[in-house]
């Protein structure tokens, strides 16, 4: 018995293991790029902000919306620039105790081509999601649980004219 | 499609679950979710069957339908996906549901490049899902504009419902049209498909109307579908919302002071339109009513 139990288990590890395929939108620990200091409560349960059971409390940002958009907005600055146009999405994990950790950024233009922003407009998005703190994560039964979220801003002209999803 | 197991399922489960109470008392709606689940069809994985004259085709279908069994985005289903692919390059299937995760988690120009695949290999299919995901997930007015235009002109048939079966896409193309700031063209498709042969009512069609008369400035004419929105889905916090706008336009100040009140309660009590992915067309939020209330 226990060798069976040995051997399902080897196997299970190494098929999740198998050629270092994760799943799509994973975000694992990168020591060049991630606060170190930054963790998750589970990492092999951190589940996306929309997947959920109709009991949980579903994950989302205290204020809802509109404290999320003042947090961003009141604080972006950027003077008009007709070639700053597109998508930039910045992915992230929200903790088990509402922190976010571990960003990627991704940059495309209006017909969903990769593109570069200006750095300052990236650092300065980067910089305002790390310093959103107010996440509340999703919950069951009296027990919190780590989160996968995006916030992908639609910039024209160098301003964010909308905060998706 | 991926999103019998994700999306779709997600959606209609969501609508029988968390709105129970509404379908209750609504008749209409349970039709509605009736033809959704009618339209299923379009949704669901092909038949393997008919590919059988193509082995190399007929496997990769096979693959594919091994792919779903998977958890979505999972590196097994993805992988199965990818053999799918191989095996028979042209099947669009495959494309667009190996697209569908990069859509929801965020990584949307990996979710391009593969939707572009699907709807290159089978445009009648997938144009109207891809332009209705553009909407959606991206508020790409102009995308959404393009391909279902283009699908209204390859075909001569109903081009159905959005992804999560909330909204006829002649409707989608309407509130494309207002995301774009055009709410004259706006109204006149939300008019035009409110007129049409066999139109059924969708959940939320009278109240996107009324807030686009109201947005024009035709405030009784907003109250009008407002109060047809009530009827039609009492569920709302969003419409008395701007049932109280449009109240505080015409100078009705009871009226006003009602709605608004109705409007909070209705939101605290969990009555407001939502979207289990992305944010919900013309929400309202509870800082909203708040504002208006402490501004007035």
């Amino acid at each position: 018995m226990y060798k069976l139990t040995l051997l399902t288990l080897i196997i299970l590890v190494t098929g999740c293991m198998q050629d270092g395929y994760q799943n799509v939108g994973d975000i694992p620990f990168d020591a060049s790029i991630d606060d170190e200091n930054f963790k998750v409560c589970n990492e092999r349960n951190i589940k996306q902000y929309y997947l959920r059971r109709s009991s949980d409390a579903p994950p989302s940002y205290r204020g809802e919306k509109r404290a999320l958009e003042q947090a961003i907005l009141s604080e972006y600055s950027f003077p008009e620039a007709a070639q700053e146009n597109g998508y930039l999405t910045i992915r992230f994990i929200v903790n088990c105790e509402g922190a976010p950790g571990r960003f990627r950024v991704e940059e495309m233009d209006f017909s969903y081509q990769p593109k570069t922003f200006d750095p300052q407009i990236t650092s300065q998005l980067l910089r305002l999601v790390k310093n959103l703190t107010d996440w509340v994560p999703r919950k069951r039964r009296n027990t919190t649980y780590d989160f996968y979220q995006y916030l992908t801003f639609k910039i024209q002209k160098g301003q964010v004219i909308e905060i998706l999803p | 499609m991926r999103e019998r197991s994700g999306y779709m399922c997600a959606e209609i489960f969501l609508h029988i679950a968390l709105r129970r109470k509404i379908f209750a008392h609504m008749k209409k709606k349970i039709l509605l979710l009736v033809l959704v689940f009618a339209s299923w069809h379009l949704y669901a994985p092909p038949n393997c069957e008919i590919y059988k004259s193509n082995t190399t085709c007929y496997q990769s279908c096979q693959q594919a339908m091994k792919a779903i069994r998977y958890r979505q985005g999972s590196h097994q289903s993805q992988r199965r996906f990818e053999k799918s692919i191989a095996l028979c390059p042209d099947f669009a299937y495959s494309y667009m549901e190996k697209a569908v995760p990069y859509l929801k988690r965020g990584l949307f120009i990996e979710w391009k490049a593969m939707i572009d695949k699907a709807v290159e290999l089978s445009p009648k299919e997938y144009l109207g899902y891809r332009g209705w995901c553009r909407l959606q997930f991206l508020r790409d007015y102009q995308g959404a504009i393009n391909d279902i235009q283009q699908l209204q002109s390859l075909v001569h048939y109903d081009i159905g419902y959005g992804q999560t079966g909330d909204y006829h896409l002649n409707f989608a193309l309407a509130l494309s049209y207002k995301g774009l700031g055009q709410l004259e063209q706006a109204r006149q498709l939300m008019l035009q498909h409110l007129q049409s042969d066999n139109y059924t009512e969708g959940l939320y069609d009278y109240y996107h109307l009324g807030v686009v008369e109201y947005e024009l400035g035709n405030f009784d004419q907003a109250l009008h579908y407002l109060n047809r929105q009530v009827e039609v889905n009492d569920y709302m916090s969003d419409t008395y919302y701007y049932m109280a706008l449009c109240n505080k336009q015409l100078n009705q100040r009871e009226q006003y002071a009602a709605h608004l009140e109705k409007a909070e309660v209705y939101y605290r009590s969990g009555k407001t339109i939502t979207d289990n992915y992305t944010e919900a067309f013309d929400k309202i939020y509870l800082t909203d009513i708040l504002n208006e209330k402490n501004n007035n």
